[in-house]
């Protein structure tokens, strides 16, 4: 029983992050109509320039808020020099090519500017794991997921609760009736990038200390997060962050049956998930179209 | 094919045949790459620009073809000669199985599909040490060789590699102009009314799909005779990019694009290796990686015709899949 | 005296999206050599129906008959059985010249290649002729339409379901259009034309059918429809 804990314990957290990188997938869709394959990259740079800071010396919560800062100028530098002059114009082949090539690059000035050593941060509260039921928490792990959910509950206030939320979600639903009522397309999807861009980095942040921070992190944890915005519904808020959580305690689960096929199973689940249900396996209870 | 085409072809065979008199080695094996490569864009070209689908996951196919071809050759000694089309073989049924679901998605589906595709391949790769020797890989794969009299290896490779290439260019130019090319092109434009034509476009998309998977899987083969040592490593999600930038800087409009494309890259990643070194002390291959990027995001944007479309331009002529000029009509563009 | 043969049939077909309903219980019967309009205000649902009849989308109640049988699962299957149709938004095959959309809607009906003077002779007989070299994007829009009228004629069908051919046409296209659409029956083919240029589509049609809000309120001869008070009230719209 101690042991299912401790698979649950894991997979939620691993699912917060996946969640979290799904969430920057679904707001983007939904906004601007195009997959942004460098969302993982948020993650990476999230991740990547707060080990930076921390080893200069600078005190971890700074670090913190200039990382999650600098992803989101990512995002916003993604949308005004790669998306915003590709929109209307391309098809989604060119979309997706379009934003590979800028997460490849950013990948590529990682690499330059970081080389391909693992960087460690260290665990916001260093200690020793938490007994919970009988399962060894890792403190991180309790990090990971409150924070997720401090997210979660801050960009769900954004959409219901704000103007800028409000105009992102009538993006989201029809362009054209958002554009009559004076919404610029345009102007939203660079809020959605931005956004996007700041999510990720937090889930970068607080993964960190977990498991290294590293340049190409961002490639797997983009692709799954991907797979948990599908799982969810391509256009749903809730349902890419259920996507994402589910997704993360599939592979924690199937990680004493065979470790290294488990990276396989993402995709096979994304491959079955679009042929199978392709409005996601929650199809129906959260509405599509909406974030 | 047009007599344009024709006399192309017979000048590249004419080029390739004589190379080995005036190139170094290191020259012949950029021609080599270029072939080997360019046999595998070629494929991409016509399932992406032709018949507009997509697939980010044609490592597999070449990664398929390479590990068929080389472990038939050494486990269960297999003639060369019978494993090189032995994996073009498995790398075509392959796609034929898995086509026939994927090619049902449409647009990013297809695209994550084919994705995933590609990632379960190379996972499998890695996993199933019996098999494969998993990450550590294996080497000694007897090549096959053409019993001609001439010195040097790269030599013999070099024909071998070119005389599929050429094969594999004429029968795709022949392809495009003919009425199957019609058809996916056809298909391209607009699936539905394709259909209401009376194309059975899904069975049209299969047969595209499995043919640039023959050909990713036969060069993935070649490629196998001529390194003679697999490991999992190089046939993931960077190389499937890889083969779409070569497809996309080439020109997804013209079969000939892909060879450009091919050559283009090859040169321009050896270069970058033989060269960075000297400007930016301690770099490697790093750069290429952002350049890669960069590159493709900027031809896309700006030049979605491709190198070949900028010549096309220059000429005057459309030689080309697409004779349309700079309208909405490109692969990459909208509607 | 038997009625004659429905070429299609739609019977109480009803489509639905999510949640809104499209096409409430409509039927509908296209005899062989008619011409029939279906016309109808904005949102009515004729495209909806246009397309539940050429096979493009199920209905998710009732049945379409084609030549006395259920439409097949695909589309190409009715298209070689003699359906064929045009695109309101002209889906016309932008890498290929004007000579070859033709041909390949010749060679599509399974026979291989097909020699290029076979067709010739469809753009000849919409006066495209001499633009066969041409790509659609080069050709002014009018003969673009032209361009998809004989691709569709091309396939020698036996049904020819038409989306608002006139849209985008000068008054002297349409009247040249209507012509040839009359020239149509002559020739054999029967048709369905959804339209919304009223005088077009009560010129040349035999009958009407009016649709309202995804119910067909009004099947009559063109005469009749001018002066039914349902079809006013639905195209003024109820207050």
């Amino acid at each position: 029983m101690s042991d299912l804990l401790q698979y649950a314990a894991t997979g939620i957290a691993l699912g917060s992050i996946y969640a979290l990188v799904a969430l920057g997938f679904v707001t983007v869709f939904a906004v601007t109509g195009a997959i942004n394959f460098a969302q993982g990259e948020f993650v990476m740079l999230g991740a990547m320039i707060a080990a930076q800071l921390v080893h200069a010396g600078m005190p971890l919560p700074l670090a913190a808020v200039l990382a999650v800062a600098g992803a989101a100028l990512a995002g916003a530098a993604l949308h005004e020099l790669g998306l915003r002059p590709a929109l209307g114009r391309l098809s989604p082949l060119g979309l997706i090519m379009i934003t590979i090539g800028a997460a490849t690059a950013i990948r590529g000035m990682a690499l330059i500017a970081w080389g391909t050593d693992p960087f460690t941060v260290p665990a916001f509260t260093p200690g020793p794991s938490l007994d919970l039921a009988g399962a060894a928490v890792n403190r991180q792990t309790v990090w990971i997921v409150a924070t997720t959910a401090i997210v979660l509950a801050l960009v769900w206030f954004l959409f219901q609760r704000t103007a800028t939320g409000r105009a992102l979600r009538a993006c989201a639903a029809d362009l054209v009736a958002a554009r009559l009522v004076g919404v610029d397309p345009r102007r939203m999807g660079l809020v959605s990038l931005t956004l996007s861009g700041a999510v990720g980095a937090i889930g970068g942040v607080v993964l960190a200390p977990i498991t290294f921070a590293s340049y190409d992190m961002g490639l797997m944890l983009g692709l799954k997060g991907f797979v948990g915005a599908v799982i969810g519904g391509l256009a749903s808020a809730p349902g890419a962050v259920a996507g994402g959580l589910l997704l993360g305690l599939l592979e924690a689960f199937a990680t004493p049956i065979s470790s290294g096929y488990k990276d396989a199973l993402a995709f096979v689940v994304l491959i079955a998930v679009m042929l199978l249900r392709p409005g996601g396996i929650f199809r129906g209870s959260f509405a599509r179209g909406r974030i | 094919m047009t007599r344009g085409d024709v006399t192309a072809v017979g000048v590249l065979a004419a080029l390739i045949a004589l190379a080995p008199l005036v190139a170094s080695g290191y020259q012949l094996s950029i021609l080599i790459s270029t072939g080997l490569y360019g046999i595998a864009t070629i494929g991409l070209v016509l399932l992406v620009g032709l018949a507009r689908q997509v697939s980010l996951g044609h490592a597999a196919f070449f990664g398929l073809g390479a590990y068929v071809s080389g472990l038939l050759a050494t486990r269960a000694g297999i003639s060369p000669w019978l494993t090189i089309p032995a994996g073009a073989l498995a790398a075509m049924a392959v796609a034929y199985v898995v086509g026939r679901p994927v090619l049902r998605l449409h647009g990013h589906y297809l695209a994550m599909a084919t994705l995933g595709l590609g990632i379960v391949f190379q996972v499998v790769l890695n996993e199933w040490v019996d098999l494969t020797r998993g990450p550590s890989g294996f080497g000694s794969i007897p090549t096959a060789t053409l019993p001609l009299p001439i010195a040097g290896g790269e030599t013999a490779s070099l024909y071998l590699v070119w005389l599929a290439a050429l094969a594999v260019l004429a029968l795709s130019l022949w392809l495009v102009r003919s009425s199957p090319g019609r058809a996916l092109r056809a298909i391209g434009d607009s699936e539905v009314a394709s259909e209401l034509l009376g194309l059975h476009t899904a069975d049209w998309k299969l047969r595209v799909f499995t043919l640039s998977g023959a050909y990713a899987g036969l060069a993935g083969a070649l490629y196998a005779n001529y390194v003679t040592f697999l490991s999992p490593q190089p046939f993931g999600f960077i190389f499937s990019l890889e083969l779409l930038v070569m497809a996309v800087v080439g020109g997804l409009a013209s079969v000939w694009g892909g060879m450009v494309g091919a050559f283009t890259l090859v040169a321009l990643t050896e270069t970058l290796r033989r060269s960075l070194p000297e400007w930016l002390p301690g770099s490697s291959g790093e750069l290429e990686l952002v350049l890669f990027g960069v590159a493709l995001a900027a031809m896309v944007l700006l030049r979605p015709t491709g190198l070949v479309g900028l010549a096309a331009a220059g000429l005057g002529r459309a030689r080309s899949l697409r004779a349309a000029p700079a309208t909405a009509e490109e692969p990459l563009h909208a509607g | 005296m038997p009625a004659e043969p429905a070429v299609v049939e739609a019977r109480g077909v009803w489509r639905e999206f999510g949640g809104v309903v499209a096409l409430r219980d409509v039927d509908l019967a296209v005899r062989e050599g008619e011409i029939v309009a279906l016309i109808g205000p904005n949102g009515a649902g004729k495209t909806t129906l246009l397309n539940v009849l050429s096979c493009v989308l199920p209905p998710t109640r009732g049945q379409v008959l084609f030549r006395g049988r259920p439409l097949p699962g695909r589309p190409h299957r009715a298209a070689r059985a003699g359906l064929t149709r045009t695109f309101q938004d002209l889906q016309l095959f932008g890498s290929l010249s004007a000579l070859d959309n033709v041909l390949v809607a010749r060679e599509a009906r399974g026979k291989g290649a097909v020699p290029r003077g076979d067709a010739d002779r469809f753009l000849e007989t919409v006066g495209l002729a001499r633009r066969a070299r041409d790509h659609p994007d080069a050709l002014p829009f009018g003969q673009r339409r032209l361009l998809e009228l004989a691709r569709a004629l091309a396939t020698e069908p036996m049904l020819l379901l038409l989306d608002e051919p006139a849209a985008g046409l000068s008054t002297p296209e349409r009247t040249a259009l209507a012509e040839r659409l009359c020239g149509l029956r002559d020739v054999g083919v029967t048709v369905l034309l959804v339209e919304h240029d009223l005088e077009l589509a009560l010129g040349v049609a035999d009958r009407v059918v009016v649709l309202d809000q995804g119910v067909k309120i009004a099947d009559l001869p063109p005469d009749a429809v001018r002066g039914d008070e349902r079809v006013i009230a639905a195209y003024l719209g109820v207050a």
